[in-house]
């Protein structure tokens, strides 16, 4: 098992290495001349011949990639030219915001996926079913950022059930001491409990918008998972042996099809990125995708470059460490005969 | 045993087709009429998609216009069927060229194998672990905000997974004799490749485009929705969202909501599509053991 | 030894009523299948009697409804298939009339299955000690660690060595004819009245075969249970089953005393597969035969003798075409027997008929 994890590790290794190389190319020499995008159409030829050295432009392709490389590694993501802060920084503050609201929002598709997605299988009327694939196509189907919309539109304009979109919390509540950086954490952890649910209140709606995506993919998964696991030979064995339907649902088919959604923890990931880009737009979440997007506007060459080879980088940490926790829970990969 | 009087296979599948598939066939239909309208529905419609009324701006929906006026006073229900045509459009081109970069670098990989066939498998490896939407955004970045550098983005992000099965279905196949039979007899590879190997892979390559088709119509329309996308004038469907969002929370919904909608019902049937005809290959599914 | 022949045909025979001594009694079972070209009968009107500590044999080519007719027994037959008719009874009690908890407590305690694939036979991400404690607890009060030590005996007995400390096993670390041995001892946990073997020993190489058969033999024979060993194999059944039961297209087409059959089978069918088992005990002439042709395409109706277009007596002849043969009752060398053909015991045809 050592050995497979090493190999993975390469392989992961290989992978960022290509996805840096690739968006490098990419931000780096495809747009013609950065120094010139950046400096602008006004600044004079000095400016730009000063800028393309601090830049490292006038080196050689793999030089000026092999330094990107090297300071990447050091943590070094250059520094953002609209704002003057250090990328690392700038992403630094926006990441708990990110990742509070991309966590709740894929827990709560997990939860909804699984807890339907079996109810669905399980139960012999159709409806349950057909409730289920109806429910995951429209899911599919939503455009999230207008799902955004229409939920404040309906449940925050209209009903006032949930506030509007002001961000993390309402406008004159401080954020509470930071220890996670998770608003709802550090606030009950510093026992404001005012804070808390001002908090919650705030991340329901962008997260249940968030968890769309990620709720049409895993239904649909795990239903064809289960329905599959149900045909393997020793679902019918078990039930030979006497024990009842539920029980061998329960015991036996729900977790040989949880343990096979280890394996695209790292997709729900990236759709959980791509859905804070657009919610956090909508509801003004301060995070990392709103602070992507304003990037792209303004030409932030070094933000762009560092959130995108962020974005890489943590997917495949995040498929890297599934395959491990997958080959440590499966006991046929944990011997080695899978 | 004398075998009496059975029913035709052909009337059998002509009934499962009707009875046992209505959702399919519903799905196809409510899909036909959108591409209809999208397509010929520009033309027919007497409103003008750029065509500015002053003197009507952010009317509701009235029978004169339908689906009610932007802030220019221009015809909502012209501008979401251009705006759809824009959208679907594009998807369609994202869905193609994806399709075709991934068999030509599947055929590639797959049938010379060795140095290309790694080099081309790393570099996919390397695609995927970048969102959809991100690697859009970088394009759009290196070239400049539009619908073309957002088309590019999203089928570079789109053919790995060809590339990836039809490699593999290469080199499966070719170990099978009845293509090594033909290598005797002197048939190039080239040849092997596309009269051989290729019409095996068809139906798999267009049930995954359907499946994609929503997908990536869904991302053209985010990038939009981001004014990364489509530029004004154009009506798209994102970016019209984008451009009634102002309006749509002091009460001139109609903005949001019809574009919105359309992109939601055209990409939930291309979903249902895609699933109903890959259970119609799979009839595995039909079924659910262990009562 | 007479006596005992006697004893086996007249209680064997469909027409008996049931008395204390039957512990299974099967009545007119159908089993269809829903396919896309309509329904399929797999089990046609399948009528028979177990005794208490009885060995029967169900023989027949794959597809001819053995395993179908297993699983509609003991209610577990898969959809699309749907047990459509017939009575089940066990003691007396129609299964069929049971709710799935009332179903279950029969399965895996009363009457358990021996499955013939022990590769997919078990949940591969949990261990085997736990799996076994599982189905003992399901028809036991017993407590968890009662239960283990339950289960470390029954691995004893079927001779997997070190028991105790194999049960924390997963079922991919044992081999082949272990997992088939777990699986036998996992059918007896719970002292049943009837095995259901379905084809135990298929999966597995010779030597294997014969071993684990001699134990499933042992133990059904300790714990005073009776089996019903389903199988395409006439060579096993041979000195192992009392009585013979042979399927055909989802019928019993002969049902005779396991010695009687072997010295002279009353169905032309039966005569083939005997012609197919290799015989130690007289010398072979010639190669070993195949039975030329298939089943009938279940999908297909028809009318006659479902073994006709096969048959080497009946092919092309009128009666066997047109006319369905019900039960006639042969007396053998050995015994009477019971065959579903028009010219049941005859070997070959008369010149008029």
């Amino acid at each position: 098992m050592i050995k497979m994890i090493l190999k993975r590790f390469g392989l992961a290794a290989a992978t960022i290495l290509g996805a840096s190389l690739f968006s490098f190319f990419l931000l780096r020499k495809l747009p013609g001349d950065p120094a010139r995008l950046i400096g602008g159409d006004l600044a004079d030829e000095q400016t730009i011949a000063t800028l393309r050295q601090t830049m490292g432009l006038d080196q050689p392709f793999p030089l000026q990639f092999w330094n990107y490389l090297s300071s990447s590694l050091h943590g070094d993501l250059g520094f953002s030219y609209s704002t003057g802060q250090s990328v690392g920084t700038l992403v630094q503050t926006r990441l708990p915001a990110t990742v509070e609201l991309g966590m709740s929002g894929v827990f709560t598709a997990v939860v909804l996926a699984t807890v339907f997605g079996a109810v669905a299988v399980y139960r012999k009327k159709r409806g349950a079913d057909i409730l289920l694939r109806a429910a995951s196509s429209l899911a599919m189907g939503s455009p999230p950022f207008w799902l955004a919309l229409v939920a404040i539109l309906l449940l925050s304009v209209n009903l006032g059930i949930f506030p509007g979109p002001e961000g993390r919390l309402s406008p004159g509540i401080a954020p509470p001491p930071t220890f996670t950086g998770f608003y709802t954490l550090d606030a009950l952890k510093s026992g404001q409990f005012g804070t808390f649910f001002d908090a919650v209140r705030h991340l329901i709606l962008p997260a249940f918008t968030i968890a769309v995506g990620p709720f049409a993919f895993l239904s649909r998964l795990f239903r064809s998972q289960l329905r599959n696991t149900l045909r393997e030979p020793f679902i019918v064995v078990a039930r030979s042996r006497g024990l009842t339907r539920g029980s061998v649902f329960l015991h036996h088919a729900v977790p040989n099809s949880l343990l096979s959604l280890i394996a695209v923890t790292a997709m729900l990931v990236a759709e959980a990125m791509t859905g804070s880009v657009l919610v956090e737009k909508v509801f003004g979440w301060p995070g990392v995708g709103s602070l992507t997007v304003d990037a792209i506007l303004q030409k932030d060459f070094s933000v762009v470059q560092g959130v995108i080879l962020l974005s890489a980088a943590l997917y495949v940490t995040v498929s890297f460490l599934a395959d491990v926790v997958y080959s440590a829970v499966d006991p046929r990969i944990r011997a080695g005969v899978k | 045993m004398v075998a009496v009087a059975a029913e035709s296979p052909i009337a059998v599948s002509r009934r499962r087709i009707v009875k046992g598939d209505r959702v399919l066939v519903a799905a196809l239909s409510g899909l036909a009429v959108i591409a209809v309208a999208v397509v010929v529905g520009p033309w027919l419609w007497h409103y003008d998609s750029n065509a500015v009324d002053l003197a009507a701006q952010l009317s509701p929906p009235s029978i004169d216009h339908p689906l009610g006026t932007d802030n220019l006073g221009r015809d909502l229900l012209a501008r979401v069927l251009l705006g759809a045509q824009t959208s679907l459009g594009a998807g369609l081109v994202v869905v193609l060229a994806g399709a075709v970069l991934g068999s030509v670098t599947g055929l590639l990989a797959g049938a010379l194998g060795g140095v290309v066939d790694s080099v081309l498998t790393w570099l996919t490896n390397s695609i995927l672990c970048f969102p959809s939407i991100m690697l859009a955004m970088a394009v759009v970045m290196a070239l400049k905000p539009g619908i073309p550098a957002v088309v590019i983005g999203l089928s570079i992000h789109s053919f790995p997974w060809y590339m990836r099965t039809i490699r593999g279905e290469v080199m499966r196949i070719a170990a099978q004799d009845f293509v090594k039979s033909t290598n005797a007899i002197g048939a190039t590879q080239m040849r092997i490749l596309f009269r051989h190997i290729f019409p095996h892979l068809v139906s798999t390559i267009v049930l995954q485009m359907a499946a994609v088709f929503g997908a990536a119509v869904l991302s053209l329309a985010a990038m939009g929705f981001l004014g990364m996308g489509a530029q004004p004038p154009t009506a798209e469907l994102g970016a019209m969202i984008t451009e009634g969002q102002q309006f749509f929370l002091t009460g001139q919904w109609w903005l949001v909501a019809f574009p919105g909608l359309v992109l939601l019902v055209a990409v939930t049937l291309t979903t249902i599509i895609a699933d109903r005809a890959r259970e119609l290959l799979d009839p595995r599914g039909e079924y659910i053991v262990a009562d | 030894m007479i006596e005992d022949n006697v004893k086996t045909i007249t209680l064997d025979s469909p027409d008996k009523p049931a008395d204390e001594d039957t512990l299974l009694e099967v009545r007119g079972l159908r089993t269809e299948f829903r396919t896309t070209r309509g329904r399929v009968a797999a089990v046609r009107d399948v009528s028979f009697n177990i005794r208490r500590g009885q060995r029967l044999a169900i023989v027949g080519e794959s597809g001819s409804g053995k395993s179908a007719m297993a699983m509609s027994i003991v209610g577990l037959i898969q959809p699309p298939g749907r047990v459509t008719g017939g009575e089940i009874l066990l003691n007396g009690t129609d299964l069929r009339g049971m709710t799935d908890r009332e179903l279950s407590a029969v399965r895996g305690s009363r009457i358990s299955l021996v499955f013939q694939d022990p590769m997919s036979a078990f949940d591969p991400i949990r261990t085997i000690g736990a799996q076994l404690v599982e189905s003992i607890r399901a028809h036991q009060p017993v407590s968890n660690r009662v239960a283990r030590r339950q289960a470390a005996d029954l691995l004893g007995e079927v001779g997997v060595a070190n028991a105790a400390n194999r049960l924390a096993d997963y079922p991919h670390q044992y081999s082949g004819g272990m997992r088939q041995r777990v699986l036998i001892a996992m059918a007896l946990a719970n002292s049943p009245e009837l095995v259901i073997a379905d084809e135990p020993t298929t999966a597995l190489d010779v030597t294997t075969q014969a071993q684990v058969l001699e134990m499933l033999d042992r133990l059904v024979t300790d714990r005073g249970a009776a089996l019903m060993l389903i199988t395409h194999n006439l060579g096993i059944v041979a000195g192992f089953c009392d009585s013979v039961k042979v399927m055909y297209a989802g019928q019993l087409i002969e049902e005779s005393d396991s010695r009687a059959l072997f010295a002279s089978a009353a169905h032309p069918y039966s005569r083939e597969l005997l012609k197919c088992v290799l015989r130690t005990d007289r010398r072979q002439e010639g190669l070993l035969s195949t039975i030329p042709g298939t089943l009938p395409d279940p999908t297909e109706a028809f009318q006659g003798c479902s073994f006709e277009p096969r048959c080497p007596l009946g092919k092309g002849n009128a009666t066997c075409q047109s006319v369905e043969p019900s039960l006639h009752t042969v007396q053998g060398p050995q015994g009477i027997q019971l065959a579903k053909c028009h010219f049941a015991g005859q070997h070959e045809l008369k010149e008029n008929q």
